[in-house]
């Protein structure tokens, strides 16, 4: 994944700017104005100078903490020259439970997105140059140009550093280690990242006076740090003209759609469950009723059915005719087939009460129409095929 | 974990988060709809069945009633004349005995009767004068004949056991 770094300043108008292309770990450099900025890269980040971010440490309430709101901006008041409304602030993470913010100006941010809105860029993180510094564990990482620099002291702090009388140290460095010793977080040693080989201070004059190991690392640039590197301070997003806005407009309808959508699936479970309770409520109630009848049987496993059985044998032993006799049933049988051919009937049999009709014509209209008449007369029916019907007395 | 989820949110593209938001959207969607239509096929199997089932409990309340009924009611009183010669009579009466093929016994209260080629009109009055003296046809089989009319029949009937 390509990635586009712009190196801009808040203080100069956004014309012209340094930029980096990094492509797996190659970095490709340039300088001019925006509109020939390279193209087609999926992630742009807007470097700031180290003298252009204030990093601090505050409190801020948790639900302050991921936007960029007037809320940070309150909370870093007093640490602030200016109005907090002219400052953007960023939360980074939290340091020994204090949270670290990243403190910006507004004006000049808004500058470089309307500046770079016009050449086509609207999606963008911001980053200061200062957390880019590598850091490694127990150090702190300076850059320096011989005359200014900036330092990295942990994942979510920094500073710019400003010039030294040389050759001695600068005077806001000896300052945060002062303060860094009482906060007993002294780092173990310094690494210098001198812009080139006459930037370079003396460090062996440095340690004695800092009282703190340093050491010479090898050349840093911002346009060579790796695409991972830094913490996010800001993210630009692309505002969709006429659609921005909509979706904070939309959230309450959104949340009475989900409500009702949940009482809706609240409702449908609800109706379910109060069918499947009926159901094994009526079976229950058909089951206990057909054993209160006949308290002597030994298994009941369709009452209804069975139920049927002992009315029908009732009926005969008291000398009555049941639903299910054959010369009730013919009767029915002989209403429903009155209007087919003559003849069609073939063959009927009939054994405790069920009885089938064999028919010697195949015409599944027909069958689906008698059998209609028969559900009608009040008989359970079963259409087998185009030539047989079965049927039974409910 | 809600802060990872932030942070791996956060660490997306505007673009990957505006994707993410649609297909989440889209999923859940998705997913209620198959749930509505899970739950309304459902729902209407049920409606189905448990209306069936209300039909069978009021008729098996019904039938439960008729047969403390008809338990309580004095038994019939059958013929004690044999069922063989019973059934002969009926068929000598109702003019059928050309077209009887054979009478079997099978013990005092069940015959099989068996018809060669009988007019079916007939076949029925003649069993529907057997009912009115607590015989019941207990199984048959009818056969149509090339002869409009006309029947062969098997059939097999039974008398209330005498206790």
């Amino acid at each position: 994944m390509s990635l586009l770094r712009i190196y801009g300043s808040l203080l100069d108008a956004p014309q012209r700017c340094q930029w980096a292309l990094i492509t797996r770990g190659d970095a490709v450099t340039g300088e001019g104005p925006l509109a020939e900025l390279p193209r087609g890269t999926k992630r742009i980040q807007l470097v700031l100078p180290a003298t252009q971010v204030f990093i601090t440490l505050a409190h801020v309430p948790q639900k302050a903490r991921h936007n960029s709101g007037p809320t940070l901006a309150f909370a870093v008041e007093e640490r602030t020259a200016s109005e907090p409304d002219g400052n953007q602030v960023g939360w980074l993470g939290t340091v020994d439970g204090h949270d670290a913010l990243a403190v910006v100006d507004k004006a000049g941010l808004a500058h470089w997105r309307v500046a770079l809105g016009a050449v086509g860029i609207r999606e963008y993180e911001v980053h200061s140059e200062v957390l880019l510094l590598p850091l490694n564990s127990g150090e702190w990482s300076m850059s320096w140009s011989g005359g200014e620099g900036f330092i990295r002291t942990g994942e979510f702090e920094g500073a710019a550093v400003e010039c030294g009388v040389q050759p001695a140290a600068p005077l806001s460095l000896r300052l945060m280690l002062e303060e860094a010793r009482v906060r007993g977080a002294s780092p173990g040693c310094i690494a210098v990242h001198a812009i080139s080989a006459s930037a370079a201070p003396d460090i062996e004059a440095w340690t004695r006076e800092l009282g703190v190991p340093m050491r010479l690392a090898g050349p840093w640039d911002w346009r060579n740090a790796p695409a991972g590197a830094g913490v996010r301070l800001f993210e630009e997003r692309a505002r969709w003209g006429a659609f921005s806005g909509t979706t904070s407009r939309l959230r309450p309808a959104a949340l009475i759609l989900a409500f009702a959508l949940a009482i809706h699936a609240t409702a449908l479970a609800a109706g379910w469950l109060s069918l499947a309770q009926e159901q094994r409520d009526l079976r229950q109630r058909m089951d206990s009723r057909f054993r209160a009848t006949f308290p002597d049987a030994v298994a009941v496993a369709d009452p209804v059915l069975q139920m049927r059985r002992k009315l029908a044998q009732a009926r005969h032993a008291a000398g009555q005719s049941d639903r299910g006799d054959f010369l009730p049933m013919i009767g029915q049988v002989a209403a429903a087939v009155k209007d087919l051919p003559a003849g069609d009937v073939r063959v009927v049999s009939y054994e405790s009460g069920r009885m089938t009709i064999a028919f010697s014509t195949a015409d599944e209209a027909a069958m689906r129409r008698v059998g209609a008449r028969l559900v009608q007369a009040g008989l359970s029916v079963d259409v087998a095929g185009p030539k047989l019907i079965t049927l039974g007395a409910l | 974990m809600i802060s990872g989820l932030r942070q791996a949110w956060e660490s997306r593209s505007p673009r990957q988060r505006a994707a993410i938001a649609v297909a989440a959207a889209v999923l859940g969607i998705a997913l209620y709809a198959w749930f509505v239509h899970s739950a309304g096929q459902a729902r209407q199997k049920l409606n189905a069945s448990v209306a069936v089932l209300r039909a069978q409990a009021l008729r098996l309340d019904q039938q439960a009633l008729e047969h403390a009924r008809l338990r309580a009611a004095p038994a019939a009183t059958a013929s004690s004349t044999d069922l063989r010669a019973l059934a002969q009579s009926r068929i000598d009466a109702a003019g059928l005995s050309r077209a009887l093929v054979r009478i079997d016994a099978l013990d005092a209260d069940d015959v099989v009767v068996v018809f060669g080629a009988v007019t079916f009109a007939d076949w029925l009055d003649w069993i529907a004068g057997l009912q009115s003296q607590q015989v019941r046809l207990d199984a048959c089989r009818i056969e149509a004949l090339a002869t409009p009319g006309l029947v062969s029949v098997t059939a097999t009937l039974a008398r209330p056991k005498s206790k």
